[in-house]
């Protein structure tokens, strides 16, 4: 086999058949899975196929999307942000803080929010750009970092208007109308979420996938050194990577805060290893094979349904998430197993 | 005896070894030759059991050997060097726990044995003495070189059962004198009744070396000889045809009057020792010399990949200052590494993807890229190039001849003014090596084209002029009539 584009003349016809079979899993195992959930879950739970549901659904799941997001452009340079969760909880107590203490206007909210997010990647990416300390492990304990500067900040208590200080004070601010409003107002009949969670996915996939900044970015995670010798700038792009994470993140961070209204300790903690699972179920989507936008999104998607429609089965909390391990561990080993042989 | 039956192989339907029959007797040294992707590694990987089916049988002193882990061909004594030696070492152990990795893995040598005993330190001397070894027996292994890493696996294999020894590609990156070293073991352990395989492109260490000469094409055995060897009929059965010839036919044209290249008095830390050189476009400039002596460290640090201590370089009359790579690029300077896997391609994207990617910015004007340019972009250089293989595939199932076509063609569509080339036919077969030729003297029609070589005879083949380099000197610059085989080897070795 001088090369490999003329050879497949030796294939025997069923042969050619399971191979048909096995890419058709490859590139579909994942979707099929999600197909075959909704199916199930709609005739379990009539209520769950319904437009009412799936506004909900959507809305529940966009905090998730934005934090995996975050994850995935982290992945895509070959890093590893698992920071994500961590900063999405600061962004949380920071924005409520920033109203109820500092009484700011809901504008500069938003813009403290995104800020805080770009500092976070700012410093993730000096430690693992310019310090070169291992992505897993920089991120790690910026997470531990991130964690306890929340608690640090408030105090160690939840933030929410009319709370008193320790003095006797009531507190000064309130929570702004408007910045509830992000969460909890709708366009077009559909929640202001959804809306943001499909632009920032589409603008995303649109720039992982169709532009050249997108291919320099899946270059330099690739092979570093070629892309160097190709004459890409790796440390910058790796850079931009995480300066991205670092604001999906916030954004994400931005939406919970709005949707609770207070500000919780440690809100963001559990959207990082959902944020990672979106992120790796999302590599065996369409058979991609690597961390992409879109694969993402029906990773997020699938936690979502499973979480939805199984607490409608009054399935419990973590026979859920048993559930979502085995599925996930279906579709990923469908995909690799088959993609193997 | 080992003899082989029908022996072959297929992936999902696709056949990469096909009825090969043959024999390896021992106290012989068998050289397999073949084009890349010729089912050389496969027949490796079938004879070390690292597949768990494969049609055929493999019979060693008339016994049927089920080859189907490779604890088996290890117990009947069948070990092989890989060409990349790093997979069969570890590199945070010491010598002495590599070399006897198998004894404490089988648990006859605790790890505290052999960083306290004495006698394990001494066994582990007696265990590299054959192979002319005399390393500290604490030293890390991963600081080894690389020909050193070899003989170590190679002893590793003696202090077992070693009855047959494979040798995948293991000079593609010595130096001569390494070679020699590498010989010398071989011989000696044919003397003492080992059967050896011999995998390698290198035709002349072929004939050097081996006793017999198995040639694989298409999976299947294209021919089996003996000494004396004819290196025509070796050729010809590893393409499939007679080789006309082994270097393009010679062009006159006239070279630039200005040179594209001026390099002056370069240093790089202690690799490059105050290199000048002109290149002119409308010729090829080869920098010949062995391995280590510093053409690579050369081409880098004018590329801007590493920062020369000392000197300038110049290009089309203006001094440059190049700190990183793609400063070269958008002036036309290309450079096409030696390592094409690590450093030339994405291995995992497709041929489309690597030969558009250095054009993004042409192909992509707005910043989207426009999937039909991409494409007609992609193909056209394909075509020009007569890559063979799936270009919408990850270029990882070309063969090596094409993935080099690959990681040279992409810089074509961005018309170079200068082509610097580190190794560009290492690891390539005879047949795809000839095209490539073929594409330097076209390139260098409009281009200055450097290209950096450890084959001697690659270099009086294809240049125009040499430049033979030795210890990070150069040694002296030959013109085509003054550069005899001789005459570059001398200088080559320091000699002048």
């Amino acid at each position: 086999m001088q090369d490999a584009g003329e050879v497949p003349r030796l294939g025997a016809a069923p042969r050619k058949r399971r191979l048909a079979l096995g890419a058709l899993l490859v590139k579909y195992g994942v979707l099929g899975i999600l197909l075959l959930l909704i199916v199930f879950l709609s005739i379990a739970a009539p209520a769950f196929l319904t437009f009412a549901n799936w506004r909900y659904l959507l809305q529940d799941m966009a905090v998730a999307t934005l934090v995996a997001l975050g994850v995935t452009i982290s992945v895509v340079v070959n890093g590893f942000d698992v920071s994500v969760g961590a900063n999405a909880g600061l962004v949380v107590v920071v924005t409520i803080m920033s109203m109820v203490f500092w009484q700011l206007p809901t504008s500069l909210v938003v813009l403290l929010a995104i800020g805080t997010g770009l500092v976070v990647g700012l410093v993730n990416s000096a430690l693992v750009v310019r310090l070169r300390l291992p992505d897993l492990l920089a991120t790690l304990a910026m997470l531990f970092v991130l964690d306890g500067g929340q608690q640090i900040l408030a105090g160690g208590q939840t933030i929410s208007q009319n709370m008193t200080f320790a003095n006797g004070e009531l507190a000064p601010g309130k929570i702004h109308a408007a910045f509830l409003a992000i969460s909890r107002g709708s366009f077009l009949d559909l929640p202001n979420p959804v809306w943001i969670m499909a632009a920032i996915a589409l603008a995303l996939w649109l720039f992982l996938e169709k532009t050249r900044w997108g291919r320099i970015l899946y270059a330099v995670g690739s092979n570093p050194e070629a892309a160097r010798l190709a004459g890409a700038s790796v440390g910058r792009y790796r850079t931009v990577a995480y300066l991205a994470s670092g604001v999906l993140a916030a954004l994400g961070g931005l939406l919970l805060a709005s949707r609770l209204g207070i500000g919780t300790q440690l809100a963001g903690d559990s959207y990082m290893l959902s944020g990672v699972a979106a992120t790796m179920i999302g590599f065996a989507v369409l058979g991609v094979g690597r961390a992409n936008a879109l694969g993402t999104v029906i990773g997020a998607l699938m936690m979502a349904v499973i979480s939805n429609g199984f607490t409608m089965l009054n399935v419990p909390y973590y026979t859920q998430q048993t559930i979502f391990g085995v599925l996930t561990l279906v579709a990923l080993g469908l995909s690799f197993v088959v993609r193997r042989r | 005896m080992l003899e082989l039956n029908g022996l072959g192989k297929s992936f999902a339907g696709v056949s990469a070894l096909q009825g090969v029959s043959c024999e390896l007797p021992g106290g012989a040294i068998t050289g397999l030759l073949g084009a890349n992707g010729a089912g050389k590694s496969t027949l490796i990987k079938v004879l070390t059991g690292y597949y768990t089916s494969y049609q055929g049988e493999v019979r060693l002193d008339g016994r049927t050997l089920p080859l189907t882990r490779p604890s088996v061909a290890k117990a009947h004594g069948i070990h092989v060097v890989h060409q990349e030696v790093d997979t069969s070492i570890v590199p945070d152990l010491s010598v002495a726990e590599n070399l006897l990795l198998d004894d404490i893995i089988a648990g006859r040598i605790t790890t505290r044995d052999v960083l306290r005993s004495r006698r394990v330190r001494q066994e582990a001397r007696n265990v590299m003495a054959p192979v002319g070894l005399d390393l500290e027996p604490g030293a890390r292994a991963g600081d080894l070189g690389l020909h050193t890493k070899q003989l170590l696996v190679i002893a590793r294999a003696l202090n077992q059962n070693l009855r047959y020894l494979i040798l995948d590609e293991p000079t593609a990156s010595l130096s001569l004198k390494e070679v020699d070293q590498l010989f010398a073991v071989v011989q000696d352990l044919r003397r003492q009744g080992t059967g050896i395989v011999f995998v390698s492109h290198k035709l002349p260490e072929v004939m050097r070396l081996c006793d017999q000469a198995l040639v694989l094409r298409d999976g299947q055995l294209a021919g089996a000889f003996d000494r004396p060897f004819e290196a025509e009929a070796l050729v010809a059965a590893i393409l499939g045809m007679p080789l006309d010839q082994e270097f393009p036919a010679r062009v006159e044209r006239p070279r630039s009057r200005e040179p594209v290249l001026e390099v002056d008095g370069v240093e790089v830390g202690s690799a490059v020792k105050g290199v000048g050189f002109r290149a002119y476009a409308g010729e090829v400039l080869a920098i010949t010399g062995l391995v280590g002596a510093g053409k690579t460290e050369l081409l880098r640090a004018i590329y801007g990949l590493e920062r020369p201590d000392r000197g300038t370089v110049g290009f089309l009359g203006r001094p440059l200052r190049i700190r990183h790579p793609h400063q070269a690029i958008e002036r036309g300077i290309f450079f096409v590494p030696e390592e094409r896997r690590s450093q030339g391609l994405f291995i995992d994207y497709s041929g489309d993807w690597n030969l558009a990617f250095p054009s993004l910015s042409s192909l992509a004007p707005s910043g989207f890229v426009s999937t039909r340019r991409e494409r007609a972009l992609s193909r056209r250089l394909a075509d020009n190039l007569d890559v063979k293989g799936p270009m919408d595939e990850p270029v990882a199932v070309l063969s090596g001849g094409n993935q080099q076509k690959v990681a040279i063609g992409k810089w074509l569509a961005r018309k170079p003014k200068a082509l610097l080339m580190d190794e560009p036919t290492r690891g390539v077969d005879i047949g795809a090596r000839l095209d490539i030729y073929n594409h330097i003297r076209d390139l260098s029609a409009d281009a200055a084209v450097v290209v950096a070589t450890s084959d001697i005879d690659e270099a009086l083949g294809i240049a125009d002029r040499i430049i033979v380099m030795f210890g990070g000197r150069v040694m002296a610059e030959l013109g085509r009539e003054e550069a005899t085989r001789e005459a570059v080897m001398r200088l080559a070795v320091g000699a002048t």
